[in-house]
């Protein structure tokens, strides 16, 4: 009952709450410009109103759990309730207190807008209307991740050690399944001073991290489950490299179209606003900023709302990014190749010598229990 | 390209609308393929009923000024004239334009520039776009 009751007062805090927020052109619904909602006065006016509720919230779960505990059943049944409704009404109290406040603070500045006449940028509406794809478009791709267990199970095939990850594969779709919502959200930071502008910029970048999530998704589920497929008899040997190579080369297109999409981005926010300088010239096709007069080793992306990128006209830009294919040039090759040495056992008279790629290890025959072979071709061998 | 309203205008709102997206199109500041924002987004952002965008929208597409798809929304779509003449419809239209302006001026070769050279200005812009 107390869960309840105090689930109810949280509940009741949240709605509050949001009455502080920007929203809409009002806060609390007294109407604000855009540059206006982020002086300080505002903010610290919504900040004390915001602090005063969750002090009044507190004070009243605080007070439950006294009673609770510390009267007779009757009593705090009573006091409980009586709390319960003076809640709201000490709430909408500390909300009109801010409101007064932001009004006088209106009144004070002058801050007085001609609500007649409104205008707004047909571009940047278009595009804060438009909306990342549903959630619901992820569930046939969860669906399609229990399908290779499905399969697996029916046909009496079903190995835990063998099909260990695909148990795996129903947990990551679900786990992206509930995620979606938050993930795509962009943490980008704003590109313009204009409010609306930074919306529709944020939207934009909300549908292209959708489309993008929804892909990933597919290509992480389709392909494990035509990898099942290809272990099994209905596909020609040899095609699980196939379906590697599939997936590999999936996830390099998505990645590309993201980037491309991405970087098309810059052109309506362009137009809308001259927040950055234009150095669009000294960006490549591929997104590489070369410019030898920039005395910056990092500048901001094409995109500024992605971050920076080096600047390749500098001796130390060119340095840091022929390091950074370090890894992807010289580190990847070489794994590759000791993995792809076989493994060696040298039987001695005391010992047993096994020689494999990063891995060497001498073992005393008194030191070893029991010998076996988990891979299964070797054991069939 | 922006648009602007006067809710104290005798125009209704809706002909404000069509007319700025009309505007827009003349000064190429829209062109064929653009997207226009949903009716409930542009009913938001200008804080207005959907049902008064809806209506402009409805007669721009019934002027053939756009169309409107199921999933894509309202997209300019202009129906271009086949023939060179003016059509009857809007040689009418203008006709009672010119005709309001000549019956409010003194001097008829006045306005007779006044609106070469609007209509000029109009076109560089365009042009320009």
């Amino acid at each position: 009952m107390i869960l309840l009751l105090s689930l109810v007062i949280v509940l009741q805090a949240v709605l509050f709450r949001t009455s502080f927020e920007y929203s809409n052109f009002t806060i609390a619904n007294v109407v604000f410009s855009p540059e206006h909602a982020k002086t300080q006065e505002v903010q610290s006016i919504t900040s004390k109103g915001r602090r005063n509720l969750l002090v009044l919230t507190l004070l009243t779960l605080g007070l439950f759990m006294v009673f609770q505990f510390a009267l007779t059943l009757n009593k705090a049944i009573g006091l409980t309730i009586t709390l319960l409704g003076l809640y709201p009404i000490v709430a909408i109290i500390l909300l009109e207190r801010s409101r007064g406040k932001l009004i006088k603070l209106k009144e004070v500045n002058h801050w007085v807008y001609d609500d007649t006449k409104r205008s707004v940028s047909l571009k940047v509406s278009a595009e804060k209307g438009r909306s990342a794809p549903a959630i619901l478009w992820h569930l046939p791709i969860t669906l399609l991740a229990v399908l290779p267990l499905v399969y697996l199970f029916i046909r009496g095939k079903f190995n835990m050690e063998a099909h260990f990850s695909f148990l795996f594969l129903p947990f990551i779709s679900l786990l992206i399944f509930i995620a979606y919502p938050t993930s795509i959200k962009t943490k980008s930071m704003a590109t313009s001073p204009k409010e609306e502008v930074d919306l529709a910029y944020h939207r934009n970048m909300e549908r292209i991290n959708g489309w993008t999530y929804l892909g990933t998704h597919f290509i992480m589920i389709l392909f494990p489950f035509l990898f099942v497929l290809a272990s099994s008899q209905y596909l020609p040997q040899g095609f699980n490299y196939l379906v590697i190579a599939g997936q590999l080369l999936s996830l390099i297109l998505l990645f590309l179209w993201r980037q491309t999409q991405q970087r098309n981005l810059i052109h309506p926010i362009l137009e809308e606003t001259q927040w950055y300088p234009n150095e669009s010239r000294h960006f490549n096709r591929w997104g590489f900023y070369n410019n030898p007069d920039d005395p910056r080793l990092m500048v901001p992306k094409q995109n500024p709302g992605l971050g920076t990128t080096i600047n390749l006209g500098k001796k130390a830009g060119k340095i840091l990014a022929a390091s950074s294919l370090f890894i992807p040039l010289i580190i990847i090759p070489f794994v590759l190749y000791i993995s792809m040495k076989g493994f060696t056992i040298t039987p001695g008279t005391r010992d047993l010598k096994i020689d494999a790629p990063m891995y060497g290890q001498t073992l005393e025959y008194e030191n070893i229990e029991a010998v076996s072979l988990s891979d299964e071709d070797l054991m069939a061998d | 390209m922006r648009i602007q309203i006067d809710l104290t205008s005798d125009t209704p709102i809706y002909q404000q609308i069509r007319d700025e997206i009309v505007l827009g199109l003349g000064r190429g500041e829209l062109s064929e393929g653009d997207v226009l924002p949903s009716v409930r987004q542009l009913a938001l952002d200008l804080g207005i009923n959907h049902m008064t965008v809806n209506k402009a929208y409805q007669q721009l597409k019934a002027e053939q000024f756009i169309v409107i798809d199921r999933r894509k929304g309202a997209t300019i779509a202009v129906k271009p004239q086949n023939s060179k003449k003016m059509s009857a419809k809007h040689k009418d239209k203008l006709t009672m334009v010119l005709a309001e302006g000549l019956s409010q001026v003194p001097d008829p070769k006045n306005y007779r520039q006044n609106v070469l050279d609007l209509l000029d200005a109009m076109i560089k812009e365009r042009s320009s776009k």
